[in-house]
């Protein structure tokens, strides 16, 4: 690999990472700003209440370690530079390893944290939070209806030499580990010492499992742009690639917009009191 | 909700006992809401394990809980709760006779038969 080719490489490596790691790269005060009642950067469906100064400390905790695990998972994507007709293809995987490394850490650690020792009270809801919790079924079937859909079509649409289907099929069973993993990650114990603190974690892990839920359709879209990028014997299919973006984009809106609701009409249910005032 | 709050002088396997007592009564949790299991739970109130399961088994014991084997372990109703469904299929039963045009008359002789033929 030339000097060149690797400077380059580490300048879309960079960009990934930034993108990918956002909230873990952000000024204490600006990340407050997040998780405070009349906060600018609130997301929508959050507690209307200040999160807890414990939980912001462990969020940042864990947001720090995951942008580890998300530069170390680049690394692989780094080697692909030379393999590739174009370098700047390398970018899309590059984006996709970075948020999937942070996403895995973020899982992983998020799901041990109800294991530390606890010093003062702690809450439990008395049930276990299922994935249906949290995104509604239908907004799932969208997210994998549509990746079956585009997989399907894309294989019967293209055909030639250099086509190899196997790879978008092989994002199929990625979609069905990150469901898997997502309906694991919303089933672990959460850590509150209250009801406050319990609705802004169930806002947190919503967010991740929402997250781990469209990695699939995502590593589908990186694959479709790889594979159908170019030309065919039977001509430019990179159309499909656009089709693709867009209806994934959609429905990864979807899925969002879905969690959202649900999760504002379980806070305007007081499911969990005290969080809404 | 469940908490546990080890500052107190009740022991937590007393705490969680009657916390689930109360929130049976109170109807927060229905007949067979299913709770976590233990490792879940001791989990999410940073208690030890066998701490849950005393309080599951004493529980089950007093009737308050039933365990299913793998499926879990599940509230039993009480009678005011099984009052209160009660209540809640009659309100649903007077809509439907309403819906249909009958009479409150028709309306109790068609139970009468049903409880006759049950």
């Amino acid at each position: 690999m030339d000097i060149g080719l690797f400077v380059f490489g580490l300048i879309q490596a960079g960009v990934a990472f930034l993108l990918a790691n956002g909230r873990a790269l952000m000024g204490e005060e600006t990340m407050r700003e997040r998780f405070v009642r009349n906060g600018i950067f609130k997301g929508l469906g959050t507690p209307d209440t200040d999160a807890p100064e414990g939980f912001l400390r462990r969020l940042r905790d864990r947001e720090g370690r995951a942008s580890v695990v998300s530069a170390l998972a680049m690394l692989p994507g780094l080697t692909t530079l030379g393999a590739l007709p174009n370098p700047s293809a390398a970018f899309p995987i590059l984006v996709s390893l970075a948020f999937a490394g942070r996403l895995l850490a973020l899982a992983v650690l998020g799901a041990r944290e109800a294991s530390a020792a606890a010093d003062g009270p702690r809450i439990s809801r008395g049930r276990v939070v299922t994935l249906a919790d949290h995104v509604p079924a239908w907004a799932i079937g969208v997210l994998v209806a549509v990746q079956v859909a585009f997989v399907v079509a894309a294989s019967w649409l293209v055909t030639g030499p250099a086509w190899h289907p196997w790879g978008l099929f092989a994002s199929l069973a990625l979609t069905a580990a990150c469901v898997a993993g997502a309906a694991w990650l919303a089933r672990q114990p959460q850590r509150a010492a209250d009801a406050t603190e319990l609705a802004w974690s169930d806002s947190v892990r919503r967010e991740d499992v929402v997250a781990l839920l469209t990695l699939g359709p995502i590593a589908t879209m990186v694959l479709g742009a790889l594979l159908l990028g170019g030309d065919t014997a039977q001509g430019p299919v990179g159309i499909l690639v656009w089709v693709n973006f867009v209806v994934v984009m959609v429905a990864v809106l979807v899925a969002e917009a879905a969690s959202r609701r649900r999760a504002k009409a379980r806070l305007g249910a007081g499911e969990v009191s005290g969080a809404r005032r | 909700m469940l908490v546990v709050d080890p500052s107190l002088a009740v022991p937590p396997f007393e705490q969680i006992k009657q916390q689930i007592v109360a929130a049976r009564e109170s109807g927060e949790f229905p007949a067979n809401h299913r709770l976590p299991p233990v490792r879940h739970l001791a989990l999410e109130l940073g208690i030890a394990p066998n701490t849950v399961a005393r309080a599951y088994r004493e529980l089950e014991a007093s009737g308050v809980i039933v365990t299913r084997g793998r499926a879990g372990s599940f509230v039993t109703g009480t009678v005011e709760s099984a009052e209160k469904a009660g209540a809640a299929a009659a309100r649903d039963y007077v809509a439907t006779i309403e819906r249909l045009g009958l009479t409150a008359s028709d309306a109790v002789r068609l139970v009468r038969g049903a409880v006759g033929q049950g």
